[in-house]
């Protein structure tokens, strides 16, 4: 404990603008807004202060029942106008949360039996569609498609065999080779 | 400067009549959009007086909203729930419909973004072997989706020609047996190609994708050729070659080959080149691809990366140019990523972009199949085990089934964080009915599946992408122009079996 205070002296010393930090964190340079839980909705608030996370950094404080404070710290340069300015954004975004939520609020249940309706449609849609039932399908090829892929792969091994031993190992399709140097075989320039 | 948008201070909302909707305030005019796809633009005056409950029954805009769904008071849950279900019907669907095969992890290419984790052509022990693939085919088969698309990718596959051959022949006799739609893809640089490979894809109806990043200064920079050389004209004579087979009826249109560009700082301010680039080779689209700070790109980010601003600065700059094309030529070359957003915003309907649709992809959508027969969530996640972190591996060809990587720990995590419902911006979001978020992404970005979206790249290209749409659909011009587009697209659909372009959305019928 004693070495705890002792350090945090130090960086006092060092750094005059630690003296400003306060209980919760909060500097004298940061915007705190504390507001009414219950006037001002938890659901509005952390919506608000979400939406300022590309601007500044966010603490939530508080009883979500009673009273919350939220502190603002700009990510940029904080001056006097930068305070002012992510003060009065985020005020701007309570007042549209609040808009926002009270729609969403209102609409909840029209919303739920629009999209069980169209759940009801679509199971309507995908009983008259024909849908593919899940398959091994190799095993279910006839004996003659069987015989007829059994011969493909034979001819692709083939295909394959032939290609490697054609081939150096260090660059099997002369790939590396600048097209200018004239090096890939006949046909594989386009006209 | 709030990522949502924030409200007039003036407005004093009063909500009680309003059903379910999210907002977003452009300061001149704002707009309205819900769950279902229903949206609405409003200027400044009608968009304060919605969310102040001061429209009248009576008024036109009432009508407008009631229509759309936005009016408690007013509201046909059968159409609206069927606006829903159109629009999600990935959602509804049993099991990934696009399979992406690496045959080989070896490239001759060096690409300066490849987050496709190639090796040294001489390298072929990292080529997929007959077994693996055959096997690779056999779970794919076991998997419900009515329609497959399989998609050869690398490295560069045409590397393991061999396998690809022998996997587009297999999987054409399974799919004749099971009776499955199947589309075959092959994502090749063009480098290897010969007659004989090509003959034999147009044969076997095997659709070809390459990457184009523009000129041949531009390309050659971004991908350069291992040993000296350079890339773009190969990949232009091909094309070129290509597009004359097409122009004499021995190739059918769905086979033409279709290309894609990826944007690094060397490309931002050339857009202009870029387009005309692909107006010369007589492409019909281009798609205008941001970077992914994913494997190597990340790596070398500080020297090709650039700010989520600078790509949407290069993306509205040069889909203006396309536009104003367009507006003297309506046969003009057209913009692919624009056109997903409007095939969602104006049709209503899922283009089946795996990027753009939440949950995400992973899984429920596609899958990828290392050359070693191990199973990933994705192209990105197979990437991220490369790199020796395997999280985002779900299986493995030669032990699981369909059953084992759909139940994996890992495939249930990447669709509950993909849940838009799930999150807290997200939710709130006018853009959420059309948007998606993608797991491996924000892992590799903010060490998060489900990320941080106030402070996500992510989050702020897509955003700023669909404000760029929705800015000019509120141009009549321009909305002539998109309502042109999707004419066409719907023409291309219908004159041609529909076919899938790798690395672009699958047609709604394949789905």
């Amino acid at each position: 404990m004693r070495k705890s205070i002792k350090k945090s002296r130090k960086i006092l010393k060092k750094n005059p603008r630690a003296r400003k930090i306060r209980p919760g964190g909060a500097r004298a340079s940061d915007v705190c807004v504390v507001l009414d839980a219950r006037r001002d909705g938890v659901d509005e608030i952390y919506s608000a202060a979400y939406l300022m996370i590309d601007r500044a950094y966010v603490l939530l404080e508080g009883d979500p029942k009673k009273s919350m404070r939220v502190t603002l710290r700009p990510r940029d340069v904080r001056t006097k106008a930068s305070l002012t300015a992510v003060r009065s954004d985020f005020m701007s975004e309570l007042a549209a949360q609040r808009v926002r939520w009270s729609i969403t609020r209102n609409n909840q249940s029209i919303r739920e039996y629009i999209a069980e309706n169209a759940l009801s449609l679509a199971a309507e849609f995908g009983a008259r569609s024909e849908v593919a039932e899940p398959s091994a399908a190799a095993e279910q090829l006839t004996p003659d498609q069987r015989a007829e892929i059994e011969k493909l792969i034979a001819e692709v091994e083939t295909e394959i065999k032939a290609m490697n031993e054609q081939k150096p190992a260090t660059d099997p399709k002369a790939a590396v080779a600048p097209w200018e140097a004239g090096r890939l075989p006949g046909g594989e320039n386009p006209a | 400067m709030s990522r949502l948008s924030a409200l007039p201070a003036s407005l004093r909302p009063e909500t009680s009549g309003l059903g379910p909707l999210n907002f977003r305030n452009f300061g001149d005019w704002g707009l309205l959009t819900n769950d279902w796809g229903r949206w609405l633009m409003l200027d400044k005056n009608d968009f304060s007086r919605v969310l102040s409950g001061d429209v009248k029954a009576g008024e036109p805009l009432h009508q407008q909203l009631a229509q759309r769904g936005f009016l408690r008071e007013a509201m046909n849950f059968p159409e609206l729930a069927a606006s829903y279900q159109k629009l999600t019907s990935f959602r509804l669907i049993s099991g990934p419909s696009l399979h992406m095969i690496v045959v080989t992890l070896r490239c001759n290419q060096k690409c300066l973004y490849c987050h496709s984790s190639v090796v040294d052509p001489s390298r072929t022990d990292t080529d997929m072997d007959l077994e693996t693939a055959k096997r690779t085919v056999d779970f794919i088969f076991a998997t419900p989706n009515p329609a497959l698309c399989i998609e050869f990718q690398g490295g560069e596959p045409l590397l393991n020609w061999p396998v690809v051959k022998f996997v587009v022949q297999y999987a054409k006799a399974k799919a004749k047996e099971q009776n499955r739609r199947l589309l075959l893809a092959l994502v090749n640089n063009f480098t290897l190609m010969t007659d004989d490979k090509l003959q034999f894809l147009i044969d076997h109806g095997v659709s070809i994708c390459t990457s184009l990043d523009g000129p041949a200064d531009l390309h050659n920079k971004n991908r350069p050729f291992l040993g000296g050389g350079e890339a773009q004209p190969k990949v232009v004579g091909w094309v070129r070659r290509i597009m004359d087979l097409a122009s004499t009826d021995d190739l059918r249109k769905p086979y033409l080959p279709s290309a894609l560009m990826t944007t690094t700082r060397f490309s931002l301010g050339r857009g202009k080149e870029i387009v005309d680039l692909y107006r010369d080779l007589g492409m019909e689209q281009i798609f205008l691809r941001p970077l992914s700070p994913i494997g190597y790109a990340k790596r070398v980010w500080h020297e090709i990366g650039y700010e989520p601003e600078d790509f949407l600065r290069f993306y509205a700059e040069t889909l203006d140019y396309i536009l104003e094309l367009n507006r003297k030529n309506p046969d003009e070359i057209m913009e692919r990523f624009t056109l997903v957003l409007l095939t969602k915003i104006l049709k209503g309907e899922d283009p089946g972009f795996m990027d753009l649709r939440w949950p995400s992809g992973a899984v429920l959508g596609a899958l990828a199949y290392n050359y070693d027969g191990r199973i990933f969530v994705s192209d990105e996640g197979r990437m991220v085990d490369h790199q020796g972190d395997p999280i985002f591996q779900v299986g493995d060809v030669a032990r699981d089934s369909w059953q084992d990587v759909l139940d994996h720990p890992t495939a249930r995590a990447c669709a509950a964080a993909s849940t838009l419902e799930a999150q807290p911006m997200c939710a709130q979001c006018a853009y959420k009915p059309w948007c998606g978020v993608e797991p491996v992404f924000h892992y590799e970005m903010q060490r998060s599946i489900a990320g941080r979206m106030p402070d996500s790249p992510w989050c702020r290209v897509h955003m700023g992408e669909f404000d760029i749409v929705m800015q000019r659909l509120r141009d009549p011009s321009s909305r002539a122009v998109f309502d042109r587009w999707l004419e066409r697209d719907l023409c291309h659909w219908q004159e041609n079996d529909p076919v899938l372009v790798p690395g672009q959305p699958i047609p709604e019928a394949l789905r």
